[in-house]
């Protein structure tokens, strides 16, 4: 199992009153994806802007958006995300960053 | 056929309609495309021949208004657009593309609709913007053309159809002769680029991995 990191958006959006009937299920995703970050929950690696980022189906209406660092060293996202990534240096390779819970439409 | 878009028809006609929009503006050599009423029709040349042949593009539902087929999606992708930067309006009514719009029309453009599966999409879309993007108004070509009134139920110029009749329906897949091919990995990409509540969502999100507003599985799901 990868370990997880959250962002502060990804950790108030799940506790949000929008979420908190599927809190379940996000967290059930959640271990999913660490699971089996290139395959879980139908994952679509990003295009463009959001190169090195994934996207996971939470439901037919949401998506989980998350980085896998390993990935991100691997194709060469780093030079792309480093400035996402404060504590880059540091964290294994084996982990997930949650970004966000987005909606899809 | 129906009138209510799926997700995925959502994300596709904002996509095609960028795409429409950058093509038509390119070959007027300009970075403005043209007036809403312009910008209303384009789309309605392209789509009602689709719609004639069952080829499932645009999924945007038209019917006769004041000034021609309009269709109330339209008004959507342009607050989308304009929201996430794509586009703006000068003067409140002439729609100008901005360098991140054609940046990502130029990409959808150049990595999905010239893929070979999507020829007839992209052949179709592109003869519309060479014929009518230098054109200061389509209005008239759209009044002449010759168009199944659905609920008269037959064949009529869009000058005499009456208002609130419908021009296009949503296509169902299984009613399709051919639909266009959007890879998932694009769909996912465009379900954000094109949303402004996931544009700030996220942008938001990856500042706080920036200022080190991170959490532990642990403290997310309360387990510390």
């Amino acid at each position: 199992m990868y370990e997880a990191l959250y962002s502060r958006t990804f950790y108030e959006k799940k506790g949000s009153p929008r979420f908190r009937l599927i809190i379940e299920k996000i967290e059930e995703k959640c271990d999913l994806i660490r699971q089996a970050p290139y395959t879980a929950c139908h994952s679509e690696r990003l295009k463009g802007n959001y190169r090195g980022k994934r996207s996971a189906q939470l439901d037919k209406r949401l998506r989980i958006i998350y980085m896998v660092c390993e990935e991100c060293m691997k194709q060469g996202d780093h030079q792309w995300n480093h400035k996402d990534c404060s504590d880059c240096v540091g964290t294994p390779v084996k982990c997930i960053r949650f970004i966000d819970i987005t909606d899809y439409h | 056929m129906r009138e209510v878009r799926t997700p995925e028809e959502t994300i596709i006609d904002k996509a095609l309609y960028l795409a429409l929009l950058d093509l038509a503006a390119h070959r007027k050599g300009d970075v403005v495309v043209g007036n809403r009423i312009k910008c209303m029709k384009l789309p309605f040349l392209v789509e009602y021949p689709m719609f004639e042949d069952k080829k499932k593009g645009f999924n945007l539902v038209f019917f006769q208004y004041e000034h021609g087929p309009i269709s109330k999606h339209i008004y959507e992708i342009w607050r989308d657009l304009e929201a996430v930067g794509c586009i703006i309006f000068r003067e409140k009514n002439w729609i100008q593309l901005t360098q991140d719009g054609h940046n990502i029309a130029s990409t959808f453009i150049s990595e999905v609709l010239e893929d070979q599966r999507n020829s007839y999409f992209s052949e179709r879309i592109k003869e519309i913007a060479k014929k009518y993007g230098e054109w200061g108004s389509v209005t008239s070509v759209v009044y002449d053309m010759e168009v199944y009134a659905q609920e008269l139920g037959r064949y009529m110029k869009v000058r005499e159809v009456p208002m609130g009749v419908t021009f296009t329906y949503v296509l169902d897949d299984e009613e399709a002769a051919t639909k266009i091919y959007i890879p998932p990995s694009w769909l996912e990409t465009l379900a954000i680029e094109l949303n402004p509540i996931n544009v700030r969502s996220i942008t938001n999100a990856l500042e706080d991995y920036r200022l080190g507003k991170i959490l532990s599985h642990e403290e997310v799901w309360e387990r510390v």
